[in-house]
């Protein structure tokens, strides 16, 4: 595998973004693991930062690299700062760069497959809701969904603390979910759309510790796919001891991995 | 242009590297720089750092992002260690490192990376100079164009004191291994440019320049002769200036004007 760590502009923004790239390598001296590459294009993990933290941050607190290293699989790690992944009322249009701008700009830049099935979101925490969104809004880009500790709306058991408050102004410009209906930030609207519509349904997989705050928020996302007859997103939810805490997410990244069920590279050389 | 850090393996060394990749992007909104994307593939330049450098140093002395920006080209900076762009006697395989693995590597992360020889070139400074016309001379069938800066085109020159108790102490001895074996061998750009010369195959278009304070400046003069009599198209340039980044800044300049561009 190789890491990249890439500096470049984003019109979306406005701005310069970073972003860090892990890229399926076949290499064959490398000492204690094994690295694989398919054919010409990578299957790719698009993986989301929680709220106070970077592009730098999965790479530092998990072992990623060597995770994705036997599937072939490419891992992209971008950096939206405080956005919670939306188009903000104050602030940069960080849904559009994730959803809309990084894949081209990714797919101008590295060997990455643009088939839906080769494509997968996951995020924590403000992460783990922004891949809700991203993935559910845009079903036909996303093969299966990842979210950790969080729900797919982080509200429930949060108290509207003053700097909440803020940072909603700043996000959404105002405080009340309800209000956000029938936008991207609607993900439960954006179930029904795929429903009503018979788009493409990602799979989901939605993983959070007994022991974290956002249990409450995560029980009621878990309550309304489970009261979907037939379960039409293959929705799988598991609860493990552990709360919001890097320890969590490097063991249970692994379990999404798995789900993803990604056929194994052939020719994997040691 | 975008800026990309790249932490890989190289089979060849049997170890970790790193390059520094400077990739075309087309922008609109950024200040100062909109840059170039054409359509298709773009061309490369392997730009070669010198003795005591590694991959970050054309970065930090020069704005090679901003003078690379109008030409839609790429720029792979990879770093070599104090490996003279040779399979060392004792020590690494830079030369295959260099032109064989690295532009695989290359071409395999970014497939938009064009691995035609016309679109592909090296440049260098210093040990880089020599670096880069070793690529030409040596890979020509890979590398299209080369440009040499205050090159040390001369191995068995730079390498004399390779028996004596210098600072240098092993180094020139593992780099080429015993001085007397130098000449003629593959890390001998004279003899290499009589082989390429001799051998009817497509020659690369070669660009020189060195300060005439410089202490290389007799190789390179020496360098420009024989390319001269052996036919090369070459384009040689010499201006007051010694060994230093004011006048590297300055050429690479005129190296990326030189380059054979496809517009």
């Amino acid at each position: 595998m190789a890491l990249i760590h890439v500096n470049f502009f984003s019109e979306a923004l406005g701005m310069c973004a970073s972003c860090d790239v892990i890229l399926p390598q076949r290499a064959t001296r490398q000492i204690g693991m094994a690295a694989a590459a398919r054919g010409d294009k990578h299957p790719v993990l698009w993986l989301l930062h929680g709220a106070s933290d970077d592009q730098t941050i999965w790479q530092r607190r998990t072992s990623i690299e060597r995770y994705a290293a036997p599937l072939g699989l490419a891992v992209v790690m971008p950096a939206v700062s405080l956005s919670s992944y939306a188009d903000m009322a104050h602030g940069g249009k960080y849904y559009t760069y994730i959803a809309k701008e990084l894949p081209e700009i990714m797919r101008s830049m590295f060997p990455l497959s643009e088939k839906r099935e080769d494509n997968f979101i996951a995020g924590l925490s403000m992460g783990g809701a922004g891949c809700m969104k991203i993935g559910l809004a845009n079903p036909e880009n996303y093969a299966a969904i990842g979210c950790f500790s969080a729900g797919a709306v982080n509200r429930g058991g949060q108290k509207l603390t003053p700097e909440r408050e803020a940072r909603m102004i700043m996000t959404y410009g105002t405080t009340d979910h309800d209000a956000l209906k029938g936008t991207v930030e609607d993900v439960f609207g954006s179930v029904q759309k795929i429903l009503d519509e018979n788009l493409p349904r990602p799979r989901i997989f939605h993983s959070i510790g007994t022991e974290d705050f956002i249990l409450e928020s995560a029980h009621e996302t878990r309550d309304f796919f489970q009261s979907l007859p037939g379960n039409p997103f293959d929705y799988h939810y598991e609860e493990h001891p552990g709360a919001h805490t890097w320890e969590y997410w490097d063991e249970h990244i692994q379990d999404f991995l798995k789900f993803i069920a990604l056929k194994p590279v052939e020719d994997i050389r040691n | 242009m975008a800026l990309l850090h790249v932490d890989f393996f190289s089979d060849v060394l049997g170890m970790c590297q790193q390059m520094d990749v400077i990739l075309p992007e087309q922008t609109h909104g950024q200040i100062g720089m909109e840059g170039v994307r054409g359509e298709g593939k773009y061309p490369v330049l392997y730009l070669l750092h010198g003795m005591s450098d590694d991959h970050t140093i054309w970065q930090r002395r020069t704005s090679i992002e901003r003078y690379a920006s109008d030409y839609g080209i790429a720029v792979v900076m990879p770093t070599t260690q104090l490996g003279w762009y040779t399979d060392m006697h004792i020590g690494y395989k830079w030369w295959t490192y260099i032109s064989k693995e690295l532009p695989a590597i290359c071409r395999s992360f970014f497939p938009y990376m064009s691995d035609k020889r016309e679109d592909t070139f090296a440049a260098g400074l210093s040990m880089g100079g020599y670096g880069a016309l070793k690529c030409g001379l040596l890979a020509p069938d890979t590398f299209g164009a080369v440009a040499s800066l205050s090159g040390g085109v001369d191995a068995i020159d730079c390498a004399k004191d390779v028996d004596s108790e210098s600072k240098n102490g092993t180094l020139w001895f593992d780099i080429f291994g015993p001085h007397d074996q130098i000449k003629g061998s593959d890390n001998d750009l004279f003899a290499v440019a009589e082989r390429l010369a001799a051998s009817g195959k497509d020659k690369p278009k070669v660009y020189m320049w060195c300060g005439t304070e410089d202490f290389l400046y007799g190789q390179n003069v020496r360098m420009r002769d024989h390319l001269n009599k052996l036919g090369y198209d070459l384009t040689y340039e010499e201006s007051p200036g010694d060994h230093q980044w004011k006048y590297w800044d300055e050429k690479i300049q005129t190296v990326l004007a030189w380059l054979p561009i496809k517009k």
